[in-house]
């Protein structure tokens, strides 16, 4: 590996590959077990009339309401689960 | 000190990010290095990747599996992904995987490099890490670590052949990602 990293100009581009993305992405990963966490409730959310209600009026307060983190996974999985 | 896996696997959300922050890297630099995935396909890609490892979490026993077991599923979601592409808009799902082959071991041997980095001393590390991977100017990183622009030059200098050093170090012995 030193053979194909020994110039300045190697080591520059493997330090350019693996760069970090952007932190959403990392802060979206973070949450990953909130969110899986979360869809285990949302047969239960659904089968309620006044979340159902809620969520129509403004999906980010009822999910916030109901105690749980209002990711982008969780309110698509919702908005497919209520469609 | 518990291994990480086995803290994620007992519901620990501090060590679940670390995981993540400590492997995005390499999962970012095999989606978009090597496979040239979109940014848009690359995020959805990236997000398939880590749920995967959190609901397999079970099949890991030790931390030092973790990167390869990453780099394989990253790469598998990666073709799926190109695949997917290809049939939407060719209708023809066929292409290559191994004409990929050569950039993914770059990326993967590109990661011992940024283990290197990480192993060097802080202000090192961040001379690097400002210069090659966020791409500041002298003058930025002069203003914003408050020090003369015409030691930055210098300072990088001193930090690449540092990492050298590291590679060099890690080389001898026979240390591999």
């Amino acid at each position: 590996m030193i053979d194909r990293l020994e110039s300045d100009e190697r080591l520059v581009e493997a330090l350019r590959i693996t760069g970090d993305p952007p932190q959403a992405w990392i802060d979206a990963a973070a949450l990953i077990p909130v969110t899986l966490g979360a869809l285990e409730s949302i047969e239960q959310l659904i089968a309620s009339a006044a979340f159902r209600s809620r969520f129509g009026e403004s999906p980010e307060s009822a999910v916030a309401e109901a105690g749980l983190p209002a990711s982008r996974a969780l309110l698509a999985a919702l908005r497919t689960e209520l469609a | 000190m518990q291994a990480q896996v086995s803290r994620c696997r007992a519901g620990d959300r501090e060590a679940w990010a670390a995981v993540v922050h400590n492997h995005a890297g390499l999962v970012n630099g095999i989606l978009r290095g090597a496979y040239r995935l979109s940014a848009h396909d690359a995020e959805d890609a990236f997000q398939e990747v880590f749920t995967r490892l959190y609901l397999n979490l079970g099949e890991l026993r030790e931390d030092r599996a973790l990167p390869g077991w990453i780099a394989q599923v990253t790469r598998n979601v990666a073709i799926d992904t190109i695949r997917l592409r290809r049939r939407e808009l060719a209708g023809d799902d066929h292409f290559e995987e191994t004409a990929y082959d050569e950039p993914y071991e770059q990326v993967l041997e590109a990661m011992s490099v940024r283990q290197a980095l990480d192993r060097l001393p802080d202000q090192q590390r961040e001379m690097l890490e400002r210069f090659f991977v966020k791409d500041q100017s002298y003058r930025t990183m002069a203003e914003e670590l408050s020090v003369p622009a015409g030691t930055i030059a210098s300072r990088i200098s001193r930090a690449l052949a540092m990492l050298r050093g590291e590679l060099m170090e890690e080389n001898a012995a026979g240390v591999r990602p």
